[in-house]
């Protein structure tokens, strides 16, 4: 199953490379990808392929709890980027259907990028730095390679 | 152990003085400020006694957190607090906030929201990652950090990429800020220049680190006091609305409405006129998201913020300050667009209301007596200074260097008027010149003269335009007073507030700069035989470098400011990002994988960047097939190219141009010239991109040089004398030892 979510998610990372380069044009009848369908491809082939080798990696250090502590602290900060940039790479692409809802005065889409974004940011970052002090704070492990070392 | 770092430095205040001292030095200016508005204190002197208060304050608490110790000088011993390292930490975006962002949303509507977007993700990379990573490996910079690891092969260019992009940053924080100070204090360019850089070098030789670290605390808290407080104070007399945040929706209804009365009025100039609520007018989708993303990783790499997350005392601290940064970051990012919002809204008010120049309110005339705004490209401050250079007996012909000489912006300006406009300009300013009164000082400036002086480009049939008003972006925060009706020291004491968040955002850069010079460049040996003093010196030695060194650049030449922001940018995101974050992220990165993974994002910057500027042409012929521009205009472009090969002499000059017309766009949209569409400006992200890649993969490749990273550890240890993993928590211990 693992090994499944990997080749998937390499394959589609592969795939959104190919896209901008307008190979795929050729071969499908309609020119319909832009870049944004390969930033979405390839966002989402990053999160199989990484989800895939951390999940296999977990189990094979099951029997090694740092290891598995130094991987958890590895995989919070993947996430946390990738949801950042998850984020940056969403406002402008959903700003069009947005702006068609209006709050408080503000056309939801122009609000999600004066404000919103940056309150949802704020929170993931708040998120992230309890979780990584948790980890830190119960088993003692580093995530800088320096630090780790005995 | 050694002492608590929280009692401070032998010698130096203790942190909880400072903390005292800059929170009663604001209240105290803040109260000042009021008492002078309350007064009714409309004379420009007051203003200026004011602002020079709010700034001997700041430098008073600078130099309170002087200290000659090693420690103090590198990473403020520890003893910052996650709150104070915050505070720190937001003072060069806090400026870029306050002194850049507001104008850029003004002019730019919606596409100027790349600018928060990207850096509080940047901020979210700094929590994450780059702060505590620092902190856990108890080094005082980034390439620091890179050197402890992968030794100094992929140290030292990091640390030379570091400070050229640092170098970049405080050259266009001068160019930002030095017309700001010249109108606000109303002295001339150079003096303004001298004297910023003059404070930055005294602040930083009395505390490196740690007088940056808490300027900037106080000039955050001033930011976050008088300047929200302005701003919210604007509202409320604007819309009757005190929360700015909430104040700027309510205004966007309100300034489309009078957008579509204009333009079906015909008086708007669809030549320069931006609707302010427009998405994608100036950078289309994708680059908007590009720039931001380039944006974030930069600020997530700029070492300046890495250096301040490294001064608290271990790294859940360190998490802490950052995102306690980026909280108060949150804070003037959602609040202050809602001026640029207002300052909209109160132009088009007076457009609407003035059908003539002299009708304009009093506020755009005060304002245009700074230079803040101009009328068909005419200021009453030009006239101002004309009047004083002909009074002085200055000749028509060599007006050009007196504005020059009092303001590099009014030159430029003047020489942009057509010819018939400065001579009605000169006309005026000669009558003025005559009409001196007996102590030489020129008669009041009022609309009438403005009037006088645009006349020749006016058609006095037709009511006055929008396009006919130019807020000048460097003197907006000064124009924002003025619009609400504030007295002049409130106008002071804002030039005051962006000045010290200049100041905190120059030591930052400046103190930084300086640690990576004496550490990461010249070389740390750590050697017991020579005494901190030593190192102190050389650090403070490094730090004025820096400061004379932008200050010549920015005094002596004539640098376009974007093109250095978006070189300094680029830099750090293309050449550093990749490297730092793979290097504390991903356990089996490798020396040569990491240095490989640099030079490719550099050298793929560079060439992006130089190719679609300067060479379009050329890079458009090689890379057609990679480039956004369709089989449509790819034609169009051969059949330019075939009648610029057949046409000879003045034509083929004539031919070439509109050629390379053709093939360029501008800094931010791509023109034929590009790879999937990116702009230029944007180049940092292909830089990423490429490195990180080659960096994994070169890291696979040469399993060899993983081993180094013992051995190198290892070996700095001997040489620093410092044991990483005893100290890391431990900043007392870590303060003995170095």
């Amino acid at each position: 199953m693992q090994l499944a979510e990997i080749i998937a998610g390499a394959m589609l990372l592969a795939i959104a490379v190919i896209l901008p380069t307008g190979l795929a044009d050729r071969i499908v009848p309609f020119s319909a990808f832009g870049l944004g369908t390969a930033l979405i491809m390839a966002m989402l082939g990053a999160v199989m392929l990484a989800h895939g080798l951390v999940s296999r990696r977990l189990a094979g250090l099951a029997h090694d709890q740092d290891a598995v502590c130094g991987l958890r602290a590895r995989a919070r900060v993947l996430w946390t980027l990738f949801v950042s940039t998850g984020v940056v790479i969403a406002v402008p692409y959903l700003t069009g259907p947005l702006n068609l809802i209006t709050v408080a005065g503000f056309p939801l889409g122009y609000f999600m990028a004066a404000q919103g974004a940056l309150l949802l940011l704020t929170i993931i970052a708040f998120r992230a730095a309890r979780r990584l002090d948790t980890i830190d704070f119960e088993t003692g492990v580093k995530m800088h390679p320096l630090a780790e070392e005995p | 152990m050694g002492a608590p770092a929280s009692e401070g430095s032998p010698g130096s205040q203790p942190e909880s003085a400072l903390w005292w001292s800059a929170v009663t030095g604001t209240l105290a200016t803040a109260c000042l400020g009021l008492l002078a508005s309350v007064l009714g204190a409309d004379d420009m002197t007051v203003g200026r006694s004011v602002g020079m208060i709010v700034i001997l304050t700041i430098c008073g608490v600078g130099l309170a957190a002087g200290s000659r110790r090693l420690l103090d000088h590198t990473s403020a011993g520890y003893g910052l607090g996650p709150l104070a390292a915050g505070f720190a930490l937001a003072a060069v975006p806090g400026f870029v906030a306050v002194g850049f962002y507001p104008g850029l949303v003004y002019f730019r509507g919606f596409d100027a929201l790349i600018v928060p977007l990207g850096i509080v993700s940047g901020g979210v990379a700094l929590v994450a990652v780059v702060g505590p990573a620092l902190r856990q490996a108890n080094v005082a910079t980034l390439p620091g950090l890179l050197r402890a690891r992968f030794g100094k092969l992929v140290g030292l260019p990091a640390a030379i990429v570091a400070l050229l992009a640092m170098l970049a940053l405080v050259c266009v924080l001068l160019e930002i800020i030095v017309p700001i100070i010249a109108r606000a204090f109303d002295v001339p360019v150079t003096t303004a220049v001298l004297s910023f850089c003059g404070l930055m070098i005294v602040l930083t030789l009395a505390g490196g680190i740690r007088s940056a670290a808490w300027t900037g605390v106080v000039a955050m808290i001033l930011a976050l006091s008088l300047f929200l407080g302005t701003v919210s104070a604007a509202t409320f007399v604007i819309l009757g609305n005190p929360v700015a945040a909430i104040a700027y929706g309510v205004a966007l209804p309100e300034i489309e409405a009078r957008e579509v009365a204009l333009i079906e009025q015909g008086r708007v100039d669809f030549g320069v006129f931006t609707a302010f609520q427009k998405a994608f007018l100036t950078v289309d989708m994708q680059n908007w998201a590009a720039l931001a993303l380039v944006l974030a990783a930069a600020l997530a790499v700029l070492p300046s913020q890495a250096t301040f997350l490294q001064t608290v005392r271990n790294s859940a601290q360190s998490r802490r300050a950052a995102a306690h940064g980026l909280l108060v970051l949150v804070v003037l990012f959602t609040t202050v667009p809602a001026a640029a919002a207002l300052m909209r809204l109160e132009l088009y008010r007076a457009v609407e209301r003035a059908e003539r120049v002299a009708d304009l309110p009093d506020w755009v005339i005060r304002a245009s007596a700074r230079d803040g705004l101009r009328v068909e490209g005419v200021s009453l401050a030009m006239i101002a200074t004309v009047a004083e250079a002909l009074a002085e007996g200055t000749q028509r012909t060599r007006l050009n260097a007196a504005l020059g000489a009092s303001d590099p912006h009014l030159e430029r300006a003047w020489t942009a008027l057509a010819p018939e406009v400065q001579e009605s300009v000169v006309a005026v300013a000669a009558r003025l010149a005559t009409a001196r009164n007996s102590s030489g000082d020129l008669a009041a400036l009022d609309a009438q003269r403005l009037a006088e002086a645009v006349a020749p480009t006016l058609d006095a049939n037709e009511p006055l335009g929008f396009g006919s008003l130019t807020l000048t972006p460097d003197a907006f925060v000064l124009a924002l007073p003025a619009a609400i009706g504030a007295p002049s020291a409130m106008q002071g004491l804002i030039a005051a507030v962006v000045m010290c968040l200049a100041l905190a955002a120059g030591l930052a850069l400046t103190a930084t700069s300086g640690l990576i010079v004496s550490r990461d460049i010249v070389g740390w040996d750590g050697r017991a035989s020579r005494s901190e003093g030593i190192y102190v010196a050389r650090q403070r030695f490094a730090s004025v470098a820096v400061v004379v060194c932008a200050g010549l650049i920015v005094g002596m030449t004539d640098l376009p400011q974007e093109i250095v922001l978006v070189g300094g940018v680029s830099l750090l995101a293309a050449g550093l990002f990749p490297t730092s974050v793979l290097s504390i992220w991903w356990p089996r990165a490798t020396a040569a994988g990491c240095l490989a993974g640099m030079m490719t994002g550099l050298a793929l910057t560079v060439y992006y960047l130089v190719g679609t500027t300067l060479y379009p042409v050329t890079f458009y012929e090689q890379w057609s097939w990679v480039s956004s521009a369709g089989a449509e205009a790819f034609a169009e472009f051969e059949e330019a190219k075939q009648i610029w090969m057949a046409s000879e002499g003045a034509e083929r000059t004539q031919a070439y141009f509109e050629l390379a017309g053709r093939a360029t766009g501008s800094l931010w949209s791509p023109g034929l010239a590009n790879w999937i569409g990116i702009a230029p400006a944007a180049a940092g992200l292909i830089g990423m991109i490429a490195g990180c890649v080659v960096a994994v993969l070169v890291s696979l490749l040469v399993p060899g040089q993983r081993g180094s990273r013992r051995a190198n550890k290892v070996k700095r240890d001997d040489e620093a004398g410092v044991d990483l993993k005893r100290t890391a928590g431990d900043p007392g211990q870590a303060a003995t030892q170095t």
